[in-house]
């Protein structure tokens, strides 16, 4: 029986051209009708615009990826900035780099504001020119 | 005809409509593979969605080492699975520990039900079996991959493939004819 099931089987996958002898009519009405509903896909699916929404959401997270990317590389570059004209300064003249670093200190909010500036108008621009390409 | 080098290589570069066309070509691959595995309806097209994320973040790794279809099914396959795992976690499954002894179990009223149109009796049936058996079925004739190609995806030994689609259709089989004897009587 198990045999005869294997042997039947067998003979499905590669087509089942042809007459296949020594089993019952039902067994192969039966195999070949199962072989045939397997192959259904099944009556539910994903919604029509599943991949025009899965890629709309995926631009969004890809653009926000760089954005947050730009802003740290921002950032980083200024206080790298004055990191290196600090250094810069120190070794031409000790006092003119002390007086730098005095200025910046005592000016820290104003650059840390104008740094906030900077990215905001960064920021608005690139929402303005979406919403343009949306539109 | 989708000429899946080219396609790769343009979503490479950050070429969306490339990525959209891969979804649509693939989406039913897909969407077989965590139909078939993932009971809980509501969460599978947030599965398909998380498969098609990290298909694109992993596509830059892809190395054209074996065709995208079996590489995006393998994807589907892992995420399907940890979904299972993690809400299955409280959930005991009555299983055999040895798959071969599976045996489908009596009756249930909802089996009943369903009777009356025999291909959603046949999903019933599929969906009572073990995940292995369900995913090796699903993937060989629904997605019509080779026995090699289904233990790439899966990591299951082939002989063990072999067993567990023999397995399987025999019992889906005995149960079919008993539906037509049901009927004729």
């Amino acid at each position: 029986m198990n045999q005869n099931d294997e042997r039947l089987q067998e003979w499905l996958d590669k087509g089942g051209q042809g007459v296949f002898g020594d089993v019952s009519s039902q067994d192969i009405e039966s195999y070949r009708f199962l072989f045939e509903k397997l192959k259904e896909s099944p009556s539910e699916g994903l919604p029509y615009n599943f991949s025009s929404k899965l890629t709309a959401r995926l631009k969004e997270k890809v653009y926000r990826k760089s954005n947050l990317r730009f802003y740290i590389s921002t950032v980083a570059i200024f206080i790298v900035g004055l990191t290196l004209s600090y250094g810069c300064m120190l070794v031409v003249n000790q006092r003119y780099a002390n007086e730098l670093l005095a200025a910046v200190w005592g000016y820290k909010w104003v650059c840390v504001l104008a740094l906030i500036c900077v990215l905001t108008v960064q920021w608005v621009d690139n929402e303005l020119l979406r919403d343009g390409s949306q539109n | 005809m989708f000429d899946e080098k080219q396609v790769v290589s343009r979503i490479l570069i950050g070429d969306f409509r490339a990525f959209e066309s891969l979804v649509k070509q693939y989406e039913h691959l897909v969407f077989f593979v965590i139909n078939r595995l993932v009971r809980e309806k509501e969460d599978q097209e947030d599965i398909c969605q998380e498969v098609f994320i990290k298909v694109h973040h992993s596509l830059p790794r892809f190395a054209f080492a074996s065709r995208l279809s079996t590489w995006i099914a393998r994807i589907a396959y892992l995420t399907a699975i940890n979904h299972i795992k993690k809400n299955n976690k409280h959930r005991n499954t009555d299983y055999p520990a040895d798959l071969d002894q599976f045996h489908f179990t009596s009756e249930n009223p909802e089996g009943l039900l369903t009777r009356k149109d025999l291909g959603q009796y046949l999903e019933e049936l599929i969906s009572q079996m073990p995940e292995k058996y369900r995913i090796t079925i699903t993937l060989y004739h629904l997605n019509e991959f080779s026995c090699a190609e289904i233990e790439s995806i899966t990591g299951i030994p082939e002989t063990t493939i072999k067993t567990y689609l023999f397995r399987g259709r025999k019992l889906l089989k005995q149960k079919i004819e008993h539906h037509f004897k049901n009927q004729q009587l």
